[in-house]
């Protein structure tokens, strides 16, 4: 291991702070509503919106990214109470 | 290529992988119908996401201990002990904490992943060799698959399978009814604790060909899509066990006929493909066959309203009634009755009478549980209880 294994610098520790305090604040709801995996579904599920949203855009910009992850994220929640209510 | 691959004539190593994904998925359905059917099939996403630090631990063990660090044997080992150190977390935060199951599988899953990648990182800056390629474990890396990992795939999935042969009536009675399992003597715990076991040796034997993020697909999407054929379990059990083996087969010679395609996905889609049909064309269970009873129960009240609606000599306004009663030949275009309208038409109001009467006389209570406004009087009264009650028909009011 090479001492420049911890590097400490801020763009990246602002970030995660950022990242982690807008996810744990709706985690609340999730947990009380006993839908702690949908998080778990979601984030497995933008794979694809990104990846189409790099194929229809060809750049690798946050954007289109975020774009095509939200649309990604939207049709499975439709997905999911589609097949929970007519399977 | 296609036609060759499905045949196994692609060569050693494509005949390996879709022979050990064959099994590997008939093992995985007919165990994650157990899973499915006790409603926890996601502790195992956390058993196989719980693997990932156990692989990193195996390997810096190896290394250190000086031997080959990415020995399948050893790597295996080390995963299954982080597993079941995951299960045992899961089960501690639900029997002992106010956490419901879904977030105690949440947090243990992430937190165990996390490790195990920060532990893929660190060994990726160590100064031993060889150490490429532990990323295959996350997605399956069936390129490489050697003799040595497809015997190990068949035993695994030989010993669960006997395992399951062996407790698979425990096992359903613990998931359908625990309490009396508990009170007729059956060790509730310890059949809950074999049932994920075998979840977690299905997991470690399938790392290597569907990768431990995608196992949990192959446990569950195979038992699902059997859900949609039949209500019995062993039916259930060998349909999975079918359609797991048929996705590991396809799926693995799909993606040996084409380059750049990967196994582990590829198998999954497949399942998922049986899972779209048996969602949309089973019958009895399926979409479309819901639909078509929907459509059918409908057509029958709408015409049954629409006869007595005539007997009664009330105008009819709703559209589809009367283009139901058009295409039966009931009603002529203009919504004038056909004779055998009429007829039609007498007889429901005759049955609506006698069913009015039956269910304000007190001694057929039995019967007149059985109204639904369709049934016909005649299928369930005999000929002379019948004669009875048409006694007190009367005459209709003006």
């Amino acid at each position: 291991m090479s001492s420049e294994f911890v590097a400490l610098s801020l763009p990246p520790m602002v970030i995660g702070t950022l990242a982690a305090i807008a996810c744990a604040l709706p985690g609340n709801f999730l947990l009380l509503r006993r839908q702690a995996l949908i998080g778990d579904a979601i984030s497995h599920v933008v794979l694809p919106g990104i990846v189409l949203a790099f194929i229809v855009t060809g750049s690798v910009a946050a954007w289109p990214m975020m774009i095509g992850a939200g649309a990604a994220a939207l049709i499975t929640v439709f997905l999911i109470e589609l097949i929970r209510r007519v399977g | 290529m296609l036609l060759e691959a499905l045949t196994l004539q692609l060569g050693y190593n494509a005949t390996l992988v879709t022979i050990g994904a064959t099994l590997l998925g008939l093992t995985a359905g007919a165990v994650g119908t157990f899973l499915y059917v006790s409603k926890r099939a996601l502790v195992s996403d956390a058993i196989s996401h719980a693997t990932l630090p156990g692989i990193g631990l195996a390997f810096i063990a190896m290394v250190l201990l000086g031997g080959d660090g990415r020995a399948l044997p050893g790597l295996l080992i080390g995963s299954a002990l982080s597993a079941w150190i995951g299960l045992l977390c899961v089960s501690w935060l639900t029997h002992r904490t106010r956490l419901t199951e879904d977030a105690a599988i949440g947090a243990v899953l992430s937190v165990f992943f996390g490790a195990g990648v920060v532990l893929l990182t660190i060994i990726q800056t160590m100064n031993t060799g060889r150490q490429a390629g532990l990323e295959g474990f996350l997605l399956g890396s069936t390129a490489g698959m050697l003799w040595n990992d497809a015997v190990i795939l068949a035993v695994g999935g030989a010993a669960t399978l006997a395992a399951l042969l062996l407790l698979h009536r425990s096992m359903a009675l613990v998931a359908f009814d625990p309490d009396y399992a508990a009170a007729s003597g059956t060790n509730v715990r310890r059949v809950e604790l074999a049932m994920m076991g075998l979840a977690l040796a299905i997991s470690v034997v399938g790392l290597k060909v569907v990768g431990l993020i995608l196992i949990v697909a192959l446990l569950i999407i195979p038992a699902v899509a059997a859900r949609f054929w039949s209500d019995r379990l062993e039916r259930v059990v060998i349909l999975a066990a079918a359609i797991g083996g048929a996705s590991g087969f396809i799926g693995a010679a799909l993606s040996a006929s084409a380059p750049d395609l990967p196994t582990g996905p590829i198998i999954v889609l497949i399942a998922f493909a049986f899972f779209a049909g048996s969602f949309l064309f089973a019958p009895g269970r399926g979409v479309l066959a819901v639909v078509l009873r929907h459509r059918h129960f409908q057509t029958r009240v709408h015409v049954r309203q629409g006869l007595l609606a005539l007997a009664q000599a009330q105008p009819i306004y709703e559209p589809l009634t009367l283009r139901l009663m058009r295409r039966a030949g009931l009603i002529r275009a203009d919504g004038v009755a056909t004779d055998m309208g009429r007829a039609q038409a007498a007889r429901a109001l005759l049955d609506e009478r006698r069913w009015e009467i039956l269910r304000a006389d007190p001694r057929h209570e039995w019967a007149a549980a059985r109204y639904d406004g369709l049934t016909p009087l005649e299928t369930i009264l005999t000929p002379d209880q019948l004669a009875e009650l048409d006694l007190s028909l009367g005459p209709e009011p003006v």
